[in-house]
């Protein structure tokens, strides 16, 4: 008995040390994955050569390209606005005319943990295109998170 | 669900509070045996590990509680606990939390130390028992910012809310009666959330009476000195 005041404290010490682990080990990466398919087969395709950039809400281009004349391209990447709640991105498929692609959408705060804090995440509305090669446009997948998932299907 | 856990705790309340509050012996008359339920008094308890814990935790959370513990048969022992806690921390993502509030506990302690007097000098426990655990709390969290070098946008903004938890926790104590009705002692307990906030919803980082809220079982340790009033030995 007159051990326990010491046992206690070195309990409470050993215990304080077991402290929560603050590194974030999730992904917090969201973006709209898109996949190019024949329209006739809905076989999955490989472009040539793709070149992708975003537009301003005003319609001017974005500085920076988001694919840039890549080859062998089979599904790619966009990332959406996350301040506005429609974003647009227009594709160039080899030499032909360009398409514009425009996505609405709503915006989801998803609180991960503290390690990580927050993200937006995104609930597609509508998608529409321009069809200089694009056929059609098909949404598979509604809710953009961190899962890997495809969203839109591009049919060509 | 919340209504239900909400009633079954007033309930343990109100069971524990009747109890202290009773006859001092009652009989109860059997077919072949009498047996007596004896009430030997009813002890206050002071946590003062927080001097410690709140040092280690480097200021970060902090805890004060106490208790009023009955006693009964020397074999049966309801107890209530009442305190108050809180916490503040800059979170590995950037976000600050503040939050603080009153908690609640009512359970019941059997004790596993069996005397070999009828009226021993020194009333020595080892106790083992169960708690359920509440609490209602205003939290903020502070700089919960998002920033997009794409889009080239930066949103910060701060949330205030209000959270109220159950909790299920199973416990083990000593006390030691150094002088007459003058005790001093340790509890060591496990504590499980009895719900989960949805996936994506904000959740407090500390808990008022129960810890850092992680997805694990959390451990808390008291030690206490206590005073035993009405003692019927």
């Amino acid at each position: 008995m007159k051990r326990l005041p010491i046992i206690f404290i070195l309990s409470i010490i050993f215990f304080s040390a077991c402290k929560q682990d603050e590194t974030c080990r999730e992904s917090k990466e969201v973006f709209l994955r898109v996949g190019f398919f024949e329209s006739v087969t809905n076989k999955a395709v490989s472009i040539d050569s793709l070149t992708v950039f975003a537009l301003h809400q005003d319609g001017s281009a974005m500085d920076s390209l988001l694919y840039d004349n890549r080859k062998n391209m089979s599904n790619i990447i966009l990332p959406l606005n996350k301040v506005e709640q429609a974003s647009l991105f227009v594709m160039k498929l080899n030499d032909l005319p360009q398409d514009t692609l425009s996505v609405l959408y709503e915006n989801v705060e998803y609180f991960i943990s503290y390690p990580c804090g927050m993200i937006i995440t995104h609930t597609l509305d509508t998608v529409w295109s321009t069809h200089h090669f694009i056929k059609d446009v098909n949404m598979v997948h509604k809710n953009i998170n961190t899962t890997n998932v495809q969203h839109l299907q591009v049919l060509l | 669900m919340y209504n239900i856990y909400k009633y079954c705790f007033s309930l343990l309340i109100v069971c524990c509070v009747v109890t202290v509050l009773s006859a001092q012996e009652n009989e109860v008359v059997n077919d072949s045996t009498k047996r007596k339920v004896v009430f030997n008094g009813v002890r206050l308890d002071l946590d003062v590990s927080p001097v410690l814990t709140t040092f280690l935790n480097k200021g970060e959370s902090y805890s004060f509680e106490t208790g009023i513990q009955a006693e009964f048969n020397r074999r049966l022992y309801p107890v209530i606990e009442l305190g108050y806690g809180g916490a503040k921390k800059l979170t590995g993502s950037g976000i600050t939390y503040k939050g603080d509030g009153l908690f609640y506990r009512a359970g019941m302690d059997f004790n596993l130390l069996k005397s070999k007097s009828e009226n021993p000098i020194y009333n020595n426990l080892f106790l083992f028992g169960i708690r359920v655990g509440y609490t209602y709390f205003d939290y903020e969290l502070q700089n919960i910012s998002f920033v997009d070098d794409f889009w080239n946008t930066n949103l910060t903004k701060n949330l205030g809310l209000t959270s109220s938890s159950f909790w299920f926790e199973i416990a083990a104590s000593v006390r030691v009666e150094l002088i007459k009705n003058l005790y001093i002692g340790w509890t060591v307990r496990i504590k499980n959330m009895l719900s989960k906030p949805d996936p994506g919803a904000f959740k407090p980082w500390h808990i008022p009476g129960f810890g850092i809220n992680g997805d694990t079982s959390v451990w808390g340790f008291n030690y206490t000195i206590g005073y035993k009033l009405l003692n019927n030995k």
